[in-house]
């Protein structure tokens, strides 16, 4: 479908899309920037043929919602806490990685890894083809000759080790991780 | 409606956020009826979303438990959990076969045939291997080559970057203590430190090797072993592998003795650092200056450490501060 079908399509489902911002809690001016956002960015789109635009188009909603949550202090939220527990003392915000933030994204990346690695084989290596390799369950299934449906039980119990995981950091921020030597 | 627990709905959310990455027009208008059910379940959908980012190529072990939990799922086939419980065991021993492989060099290049060639830490050197190949040194490393097989090369201690020419008939192996490179017409870089392997794959592709467990390996691709560790497979840019040759090392969570290492290597000067700090991880990039001093001072300072002489060498120590 060329971009013209595209931003077609983008005008018949607006009304479904704004629906769709308010049941995801986003305010409805918020929203409203969030469409012409994404119609600002068709404009720039050269996609493939699409089979299914009305999926693509919520998903390109969802993605923009995202990025906006995370660069509204949703995901920064741990950081300024870190930032806070440490006297309150803001960094430069260089490219350099601090000694604290290397240890909370260390921590972070061993708490994920540590509640993983607890998961069978199995389970791993269905996980890493469909989150790092981008494969499709359909497509893994087919690869081991197992059913789609077994594909998401094994996907589904790698996510809930990961969000337990997370949850487990978000609850806790860490007191042990406290740099003996800050440099403010 | 019926009672759910918090954590019902959060398995949801994630059969959601697992369904809606390849979904279908159904999948969503089905996932947006879910939303508009009850307000909690955007907020677990954001959960979800969030730890998702999380998900980042070293976080995910190779192998978890070799014995599958859980196995009324689906058999197993038999021959994959050979595998694995193959390589698990082969790693315990990984540790101790490298010293092994070490203390057997000696032994092996007492062969006519094989030569070695060395670099002092800070020295470069380039290496026809003679078959259209070759390899680019860095300091303190030792590689050995065999007179009679130009497709062979052992890199004892040290780092290389490889640059080999592709012949099916004759594949290009590499020996590092117990692991095992071949290529597949390929540029990689590969380091070899007591207890630390390191591949990572510039261009093409090779396979890795250690008893009895076979790894493909492609462009971008990077597989660390550390004793006492879980093997990582990582992904980066190619760009930013073997970084010493380009003057910037770039690392992601790796102890900072091994830091050192390379270092040491790189530089031309031993380098050491405090033992109290030596497991801690780091993440960056380091601009390698023709001064040495003033890239240990400036590696130090962006930790907030400090580097100073210490005998012929260099020490990475937390500052001594006066309390306040």
């Amino acid at each position: 479908m060329a971009t013209g079908g595209l931003k077609a399509a983008f005008l018949d489902n607006r009304p479904a899309l704004f629906r769709y911002l308010g049941a995801r809690k986003v305010p409805a001016d918020e929203a409203e920037d969030i469409l012409q956002d994404l119609f600002v960015k068709l404009e720039g789109l050269r996609p493939g043929p699409i089979a299914e635009p009305r999926a693509y188009l919520y998903r390109m909603a969802e993605n923009l919602l995202q990025d906006r949550r995370r660069s509204a202090g949703w995901r920064s939220s741990r950081e300024q806490a870190w930032v806070a527990a440490q006297g309150g003392a803001t960094r430069d915000a260089d490219t350099q990685p601090s000694a604290e933030r290397t240890l909370i994204a260390r921590e972070q990346l061993s708490l994920v890894s540590e509640a993983l690695a607890g998961l069978p084989d199995r389970t791993l290596q269905i996980f890493r083809r469909y989150r790092l390799d981008g494969i499709r369950q359909r497509d893994i299934a087919t690869e081991l000759g197992i059913s789609v449906s077994s594909v998401e039980k094994h996907l589904r119990s790698a996510y809930q080790v990961v969000v337990d995981a997370q949850a487990s950091l978000d609850a806790e921020i860490s007191p042990r991780l406290r740099p003996r030597d800050g440099e403010t | 409606m019926t009672q759910r627990t918090p954590q019902e709905i959060r398995n949801e959310a994630i059969a959601w956020h697992i369904r809606l990455r390849d979904g279908a027009t159904a999948d969503w208008d089905a996932f947006a009826q879910w939303l508009e059910r009850h307000p909690t379940h955007s907020d677990a959908f954001d959960i979800v979303a969030a730890a998702d980012t999380a998900i980042v190529p070293e976080a995910v072990p190779l192998h978890g438990q070799a014995t599958a939990q859980g196995g009324d799922w689906e058999a197993y086939p038999a021959e994959r959990r050979r595998t694995g419980l193959r390589w698990a065991s082969s790693l315990a021993a990984v540790a101790a076969l490298v010293l092994l492989g070490l203390i057997a060099i000696p032994w092996l290049t007492a062969r006519p045939d094989r030569y070695t060639l060395a670099t002092a830490a800070g020295q470069r050197r380039a290496v026809d291997i003679g078959d259209g190949s070759s390899a680019m040194l860095n300091g303190g490393t030792r590689l050995i080559l065999d007179r009679n097989n130009p497709r062979f090369a052992e890199l004892e201690v040290g780092e290389a970057t490889f640059t080999i020419r592709h012949d099916a008939q004759q594949p290009f192996t590499i020996i590092l203590g117990d692991h095992r490179i071949q290529d597949v017409g390929t540029r990689f870089n590969l380091i070899h430190d007591p207890g630390r392997f390191e591949v990572a794959v510039i261009e093409g592709a090779i396979l890795y090797e250690a008893a009895g467990t076979r790894i493909p390996l492609a462009a971008g691709q990077a597989l660390t072993i550390r004793s006492g560790d879980r093997p990582l497979l990582t992904r980066d840019d190619p760009a930013r592998f073997a970084g010493w040759q380009t003057g910037r090392l770039s690392y992601r969570a790796v102890p900072l003795d091994h830091v050192a290492s390379d270092l040491s290597r790189t530089v031309g000067a031993e380098v050491r650092i405090d033992p109290d700090i030596r497991a801690l991880p780091f993440t960056g990039s380091i601009r390698i200056e023709a001064d040495h001093g003033v890239t240990l001072t400036n590696f130090a300072a962006t930790l907030g450490l400090q580097a100073r002489r210490a005998g012929t060498g260099w020490l990475i120590e937390p500052h001594v501060r006066a309390p306040r």
